[in-house]
């Protein structure tokens, strides 16, 4: 695929499918359509040159090539005579502007988490439709196979075809139930873009998405708080990622990185969201979480020490809200600066380790404990099991370092 | 789209039900989505036929909470099904929407 070719379907290939499917209200007609229209992209922009739009080019084009197949479709089922091939018609023309590609994301990510629709297939389905990632893509950050991740996603545009899911985004009475799922979606969806701390390439892109969905649902719901918090929370994150790697590709841990390299007016955008949010007097969970955030982009240089006694506090709160095995593994870390490694350590090891050994923040947030407590034996065990879970490369490397400074047996 | 509010319960909850489940239907026909609705005798009556086998005495499904009765409703869409799906009175069994299948 050109270069040219692979950043417009990058940038644009969530409005477009979105634009597709609530046009068409049907998932797979959009999808296939846009891939029969980078197919012809990759055919054609060669031959005769990368249009001046090329958004608006891959649109007016996925329009055609589902509208064909729709026609083809309804030829097989003798619905109706063979028309012709539909001529670019003048709305065809107007769109030589990418600005005028509908922006249907936040309807389509209403059906993307409808309720009815299996949890763990819902962050899925909106990375794919609504972010764009592809079926490879999506199946590495789940940790499943491509072939398991591709039939878990075509189970669930089936169902949404079949059972009738409607192509709206619902009203107000329906929120309570509706938003929940698709905050929770996008924290998924979000923290699966977050993990890759480089977040180079491929997922560089699909943050982006994820800062312009979470402000479209705190513009169509600006009375709650948790969608506020939200739209909040993926700012404070993303405005760290320049400072979440070092000059060597490792991992900088937060009370590391310097804060001369965060992205200011992002870190302004995210605490405006977060003061509407506590203006409505509300109190949720992702308040809190980004109340976290709010407190770590507060900090002006690393000469300022972090306000770790803060940052235990509202993870205090949060325990109310969330108590599960990554808030208590957040609160130890906190915990450890307040009150030292030992306490810390007592709490982490009170967790349901064996449900837990799958999961790389146990042990490394173990190993870096025990290593504090002149422990290196078990220190280096904790530091291998993390290895082994397959961290990202910027992880890894950081991992390996520590690993590396706690010497051999 | 018609859709099927399949009610799966034992039998103390449907005999117990009944006389508000009447009250529902009477609901679903006032608002002129009521399309059949039918409340099955005890899963004990059930004849089971497979192919090859002998009959049987008895439900399909053994284990679990038989099939009691069910609605058939006219709805928009998946929502509007459910939103019926969540008036009907229900005691510890549940209530299964699933669309009619049905040329679009």
């Amino acid at each position: 695929m050109s270069p040219e070719l692979d950043r417009a379907a990058r940038e644009a290939g969530g409005r477009i499918i979105a634009a597709l499917a609530a046009g068409f209200r049907d998932l797979d007609l959009a999808e296939d359509g846009f891939a029969e229209a980078c197919a012809r992209a990759a055919a054609t922009w060669p031959r005769d040159g990368v249009p001046r739009q090329p958004a608006a080019w891959l649109y007016a084009a996925a329009r055609r090539c589902a509208l064909d197949a729709l026609r083809k479709r309804a030829v097989r089922a003798r619905l109706s005579p063979d028309a012709p091939e539909p001529e670019p018609t003048v709305e065809d023309a107007l769109v030589s502007d990418e600005r005028l590609i509908p922006d249907e994301r936040l309807r389509l990510i209403f059906v993307c988490c409808h309720p009815a629709v299996a949890p763990e297939s819902r962050a899925a389905l909106t990375l794919r439709l609504v972010c764009g990632l592809s079926v490879q893509e999506i199946a590495r950050a789940f940790l499943v196979s491509d072939a398991a991740m591709f039939q878990r996603l075509t189970r669930a545009k089936k169902k949404i075809a079949q059972a009738g899911v409607a192509f709206e985004v619902p009203g107000p009475e329906a929120w309570p139930q509706r938003l929940s799922a698709v905050l929770s979606t996008l924290e998924v969806a979000y923290a699966k873009a977050h993990e890759d701390a480089a977040g180079s390439g491929a997922h560089a892109g699909y943050a982006r998405e994820i800062l312009d969905l979470t402000a479209a649902l705190a513009e169509l719901a600006p009375g709650e708080a948790e969608c506020l918090a939200l739209a909040a929370l993926v700012r404070y994150a993303e405005a760290r990622r320049p400072a979440r790697l070092d000059e060597t590709g490792a991992m900088t841990p937060l009370s590391q990185q310097d804060p001369a390299l965060w992205r200011r007016p992002l870190i302004e955008e995210a605490q405006a969201y977060l003061r509407r949010a506590a203006d409505l007097d509300r109190p949720g969970p992702r308040q809190l979480q980004a109340a976290v955030h709010a407190v770590w982009c507060g900090r002006k240089s690393l000469d300022e020490p972090p306000r770790w006694g803060a940052v235990l506090a509202l993870y205090d709160a949060l325990l109310v809200w969330r108590d599960d095995a990554v808030a208590r593994l957040n609160r130890a870390v906190a915990l450890a600066e307040v009150a030292g490694p030992q306490a810390a350590l007592a709490e982490v090891d009170q967790l349901d380790a064996q449900r837990l050994a799958a999961f790389r923040p146990f042990h490394a947030v173990r190993a870096d404990l025990l290593a504090r407590l002149s422990r290196p034996k078990e220190a280096r065990a904790a530091c291998d099991l993390a290895l082994a879970l397959d961290p990202a490369p910027a992880e890894r490397l950081w991992l390996e370092r520590r690993r590396t400074a706690l010497g051999e047996d | 789209m018609r859709y099927a509010l399949l009610i799966y319960e034992d039998e103390a909850a449907a005999a117990a039900l009944a006389p508000v489940r009447r009250a529902f239907a009477a609901a679903l026909a006032a608002a002129g989505v009521l399309r059949g609705q039918a409340a099955l005798k005890s899963a004990d009556t059930a004849t089971t036929l497979r192919r090859d086998s002998p009959l049987h005495d008895g439900p399909h499904a053994e284990a679990g909470e038989p099939l009691a009765g069910l609605y058939l409703i006219e709805a928009g869409d998946l929502d509007a099904a459910l939103a019926w799906a969540r008036r009907l009175p229900l005691g510890d069994g549940a209530v299964e929407v699933r669309p009619l299948a049905e040329a679009a």
